[in-house]
């Protein structure tokens, strides 16, 4: 193989954010017509750094150089015009224009008198369609067409930028198997042009298809950059994973030792991200669920309290059918969801502690006819002080308290209510450590008390920490069920990205 | 100017403080104006004309808090003052236009318009959740369709006169304090009431603040925003038959653009656009805050029509002082 030429090369890329070194002496090399695999688990780096590259985010100390001229990105306009493209999973589209007007956004070409001149716009956006080979008439609306052809457009558009560099941010997530064999076709012909590409990927597979060159991050460091025919499979588990210390599991003592199910999920399927999804989790017993991001888990959440209608599949509990329309219902059956997205989904943001603790639970404070405010704060301020919530009074409204305090308040709205099966969507995420463990170890405690646990999270240490048995989710599938004692960080990763356990 | 943003709207005590101070001064102002304003009278006299705007204004309100904002109510209350003329006149579809005769003796009348206005109020509800149309596009569409129904059922044509009961509504006396006026603070005890210490009222203000909260804690946000509809029409179609009382005449074209003043009562009173944040006797204070500015401006020889214009630059100023530093009230972020 000759020596290709370097196009972009990143040296000693540091960048923090409050609390987190998201990229920590990072380099990076793109040749010319060289198909670049960045890989790594969530919370990696891959995404900071590729926006660094694409000009979002400005790094704290390194440099980037592009074709041996050290370059300053101001701005996303700035690295456009410098050639670097970067095609982002949600795609940043007008939706009620058309293609041509989405291709041309901002440089449309004018006529003599300073109109745009629309008639040479849609001439070069057939133009640019075609060389990718697109079946798209650039008159279209662009939210008329599928997810797939929006990011063919969004190709067409790198392109007729003239960009050396192309990043694809997980270009697969959106794409049918169809579609991505002529993506791959399109790479192909980019790369013979002699572009860089670089190509994010959560499938192993499609790294070794179409990847020259695989660099690895964890944890925002730097772990290898290798090509691709020098790897194998096993070989790049091992570089994704690395041999971390894992927090050890505390031994769960109170799941029912003849694991009757209390909680069962058959067939449950709703649009493409829950797909034939089966568990059973007994009492006392922490279900984890693991997966990427886009994997399904939250969707899955969604789907078995109600919150999202679902086409087919059956909730039992206590080996009873039961019809979940709503997440009022599920309530009702005692089933209920911490979200992920605390802020927009779990708290009301400008009431006070005590306002939100009690929500669902109000029917059980109530008077004869009327509200008892006096029931209410004693009902609030008990579980404040179970669960330790800081802050001045339970009238404080709860914008105000750190993230910890925040997820804490959101387990105590339903740890009163007596229910039976908690799930939980990441309920870790974003808050400070000795917080993380605390929240765990109230989910451990309402283990003991024999309830029924889904914990999903995307740490691999966290839920090896703390689940029982861990399922795993890729593509809406729930493509394995591993017990606690056969659980790996190296199995978990492998099944999440689709490939076979090693 | 950030750390005042952050004041004054984090700090809701302070934003309401300062609405008090702003109804004192005017107070104080039209008192010098003229010397009569703060005589016990002329007080009475100015609560009754505040009661029609007060009754769609707490309607108004829990449709706010919601999230929602109905346009339709003006249009609601001058159907329904159109009704009871009509109910009243029922001859008048044998030609007998002035001799009053009723369909039915008049307080089933009241119930059968009420419940016509809290149905028109459901439909609202049911257009905007079931259908899926904006609040704003739904009620736009019911307004101009009611009151196009009010000059159709009416034939264009004021009804002149109403029995005594229903005069006794909008002009009747209590003592010395006017029927309606007492209506209306019964109405706003009721209501602040449902607001604070029902479940009903807690789960509207989560429904309003943030509807996909409301529905993970087991609220149904749907059920809540056509019930505040409801509540809207009725109240409009409270406001319609006192209205129709107080003027002894159904008229179709009464109350245009009072759905603005109603909105502008409640943002006024410091109930948040937003939604999930307010209440009803703030909105009180809020219509207070409107009659007098206009009771002042009418002092001053102000014509009405330009007198928009001042009310105008108060409500950009109760809005701007209700939404800094808000998530949905402020551009800063966008």
């Amino acid at each position: 193989m000759t020596e290709q030429r370097v196009i972009l090369e990143a040296r000693g890329i540091n960048k923090s954010f409050p609390g987190v070194k998201a990229l920590d002496n990072v380099d990076l090399f793109i040749k010319a017509g060289e198909v670049h695999c960045l890989a790594g688990e969530n919370g990696a780096g891959k995404s900071t750094l590729i926006e660094i590259l694409g000009g979002t985010y400005q790094m704290d100390s390194g440099e980037l150089l592009l074709n041996n001229q050290i370059i300053n990105l101001q701005n996303p306009k700035h690295a456009q015009e410098l050639g670097i493209a970067v095609l982002h999973q949600e795609l940043p589209i007008l939706r009620d224009l058309t293609v041509a007007e989405n291709l041309f956004l901002g440089r449309q070409p004018r006529s003599r008198f300073g109109l745009v001149d629309y008639r040479k716009m849609y001439k070069d956006a057939k133009k640019w369609l075609d060389i990718i080979s697109a079946d798209i008439n650039p008159r279209t609306i662009l939210g008329r067409l599928s997810v797939s052809k929006q990011q063919l457009v969004s190709i067409a558009k790198s392109i007729s930028l003239e960009a050396q560099i192309i990043i694809l941010d997980e270009p697969s997530a959106v794409l049918t198997d169809v579609e991505l064999k002529r993506l791959f076709a399109i790479i192909a012909s980019l790369k013979a042009e002699g572009k860089g590409i670089i190509y994010i990927s959560h499938r192993l597979e499609e790294i070794f298809e179409i990847g020259d060159q695989v660099t690895v991050l964890r944890n925002g460091k730097l772990v290898g950059s290798e090509p691709i025919q020098n790897l194998n499979r096993a070989d790049l588990v091992k570089m994704l994973v690395g041999h971390e210390v894992l927090e050890s599991y505390i031994a769960n003592q109170s799941i029912d030792k003849n694991r009757t199910p209390v909680f069962e999920v058959n067939g449950l399927n709703h649009g493409h991200l829950v797909r034939n999804i089966n568990l059973k989790v007994s009492s006392g017993e922490i279900f984890g669920i693991y997966g990427l991001v886009g994997s399904g888990r939250t969707e899955l959440a969604r789907a078995i309290i109600g919150a999202d209608r679902i086409n087919s599949g059956q909730i039992i509990l206590d080996k009873k059918k039961v019809c979940i329309k709503s997440p009022a219902d599920a309530i009702g059956y005692g089933i209920c969801l911490v979200p992920e997205d605390r802020k927009g989904q779990g708290l009301l943001l400008e009431k006070s502690i005590s306002e939100n603790i009690s929500l669902p639970s109000l029917k059980s404070l109530k008077g004869k006819l009327l509200l008892n405010y006096g029931k209410i704060s004693k009902y609030s301020d008990e579980y404040m002080k179970k669960l330790r919530i800081i802050a001045s009074d339970s009238g404080q409204t709860v914008k105000y308290l750190s993230g910890g305090n925040q997820q804490k308040v959101v387990l105590a709205k339903w740890i009163g209510m007596n229910l039976r099966v908690f799930i939980f969507d990441e309920p870790t995420r974003g808050i400070d450590v000795g917080a993380k463990e605390e929240i765990r170890n109230l989910i451990r405690d309402l283990a003991r008390d024999k309830k029924s646990i889904i914990f999903i999270s995307s740490e691999i240490p966290e839920i090896l920490s703390i689940a029982d048995r861990i399922g795993i989710m890729h593509e809406g599938r729930m493509i394995a069920i591993l017990d606690r004692s056969d659980a790996t960080k190296e199995k978990l990763v492998a099944y999440s990205m689709g490939g076979i356990a090693v | 100017m950030n750390r005042l943003a952050k004041y004054i709207s984090h700090d809701s005590d302070l934003s309401i403080i300062l609405r008090y101070v702003v109804l004192l001064i005017l107070i104080v102002v039209a008192s010098i104006m003229a010397p009569g304003f703060i005589s016990m009278q002329n007080m009475l006299n100015l609560l009754r004309s505040f009661s029609f705007l007060g009754f769609i204004s707490i309607g108004m309100t829990f449709v706010i808090l919601s999230g929602g904002i109905d346009l339709s109510v003006a249009a609601i209350l001058a159907f329904s003052g159109v009704l009871l003329g009509l109910f009243q006149h029922w001859g008048i579809y044998l030609g007998h236009v002035d001799t009053l005769s009723l369909l039915a003796p008049t307080p089933i009348l009241f119930l059968i318009i009420l419940s016509i206005g809290s149905i028109f109020g459901l439909i609202n509800g049911l257009l905007i959740t079931k259908l899926r149309i904006a609040d704003f596009a739904a009620t736009l569409g019911s307004m101009i369709f009611i009151r196009g129904f009010a000059f159709a059922i009416s034939g264009g044509r004021s009804i002149f006169n109403l029995d005594g009961m229903a005069l006794f509504l909008g002009r009747g006396m209590v003592g010395p304090v006017p029927f309606v006026a007492i209506l209306f603070f019964i109405s706003v005890i009721i209501c602040s009431i449902i607001l604070r210490y029902t479940i009903f009222g807690k789960r509207l203000y989560a429904t309003g603040e943030n509807p996909i909260v409301a529905r993970l804690s087991g609220i149904n946000p749907q059920k809540y925003k056509i019930i505040a509809y409801t509540i809207s029409g009725f109240f409009a179609s409270l406001a319609g038959i006192c209205m129709a009382g107080r003027l002894n005449v159904g008229e179709p074209r009464v109350a245009e653009g009072w759905e603005l003043d109603a909105i502008a009562a409640v943002v006024i009173g410091g109930t948040s656009f937003a939604g999930g944040k307010g209440g009803v006797i703030n909105t009180v204070l809020g219509v207070i805050i409107i009659g007098l500015i206009r009771n002042i401006l009418s002092l001053l020889g102000i014509l009405p029509d330009p007198q928009e214009m001042i009310m105008g630059i108060v409500l950009l100023f109760a809005i701007v002082i209700g939404s800094l530093g808000t998530r949905k009230g402020s551009l800063a972020r966008v």
